[in-house]
């Protein structure tokens, strides 16, 4: 099975344990895990090359999820880097900033499951698997056509 | 000006965020740790003992403070179901789970006043833990008490707020 490198950011330690054991338990695939305690701290330890997924809190001292997204996302070679808030907050409203306005990729409220693990982010993940699994470059007309 | 600064007589905390916290509070309890909580009225003097007290604040007009106390049975209970592993109750470790409960019951309170049409931005949980503890309220302040049956004792919040903020823009909030 592949092994994703998740980066897991929350300031709560418990709270990224049990990110971390849901995933485990989703068997979505397997992890390999980085702890980030908030935002500025996870953009020190971000790098596209070597993280394929973040899990991200929205509440968090020094620098909330929302803005680390928003500035990982400025990079400019974070695109393909899914981004999946974990967050207690549940208004509609909290939902579209992440979603439409931050770049985040899946919604996930706390408390979750195993099974809302697997349920919410099974497309995502997928996506990531075979992104990996794919060649390094990308297959355009001409690699089709002459290889 | 005098009148701006007088104490009113009646002012009474929103019964449409009480009702939120409390909605909000019990379903966590049972949705998440399985425990069936009902409110216990008028509250009841708890006995002394290890107690942790976790305390969020609410931005928004009103803003507001809440703060849930729970025994030191009850704590570790609900930090055994909620994380799923064993947290002595003067591990470090507790604040934190302590604190995470808050904070998801909180996000349940903001839903419930946004599906209300009262907006309010939760601030990050703070933690006492001690024993006997006691919330001092400030003067001219307007609190009020909920108690809920829990699996150990009684689950206590307490809701404060200015009444202040509850007439208008006086703080320019």
């Amino acid at each position: 099975m592949t092994t994703l490198r998740a980066l897991v950011i929350d300031d709560s330690r418990i709270m990224r344990n049990m990110v971390m054991n849901a995933l485990r338990q989703s068997r979505l695939a397997t992890f390999e895990f980085t702890e980030a305690e908030d935002g500025a701290a996870a953009l020190t330890k971000f790098n596209p090359a070597n993280i394929d997924i973040c899990f991200v809190d929205w509440n968090m001292p020094n620098m909330t999820g929302v803005e680390f997204i928003r500035k990982a996302r400025a990079r400019g070679d974070a695109f393909n880097v899914p981004m999946v808030m974990v967050t207690s907050e549940q208004t509609v409203t909290k939902i579209e900033e992440a979603l439409s306005q931050a770049g985040a990729d899946a919604y996930i409220c706390k408390p979750f499951t195993a099974e809302d693990m697997r349920v919410k982010l099974e497309r995502v993940i997928n996506k990531v698997l075979v992104a990996k699994a794919a060649p390094e470059k990308p297959a355009g007309f001409f690699s089709r056509v002459f290889g | 000006m005098a009148e701006a600064f007088a104490t009113p007589t009646v002012d009474p905390f929103p019964a449409s965020i009480s009702s939120a916290v409390r909605d909000a509070t019990v379903e966590f309890f049972r949705s998440t740790c399985g425990f069936n909580c009902e409110e216990i009225a008028p509250p009841r003097n708890i006995g002394g003992g290890d107690e942790i007290m976790s305390t969020i604040s609410f931005v928004g007009n009103p803003s507001w403070v809440y703060s849930l106390v729970l025994s030191g049975e009850t704590a570790v209970k609900v930090a055994k179901v909620f994380a799923g592993f064993d947290i002595p109750f003067d591990s470090p470790d507790m604040g934190d789970v302590v604190g995470e409960v808050v904070n998801v019951i909180a996000g349940g309170i903001c839903a419930r006043l946004d599906a209300k049409g009262i907006k309010a931005q939760m601030s990050l949980p703070t933690v006492a833990r001690g024993a006997n503890l006691s919330v001092l309220v400030p003067s001219g302040a307007v609190a009020t008490r909920i108690q809920l049956t829990g699996p150990n004792g009684p689950i206590g919040i307490l809701l404060v707020k200015n009444h202040h903020t509850s007439q208008g823009q006086r703080f320019g909030n």
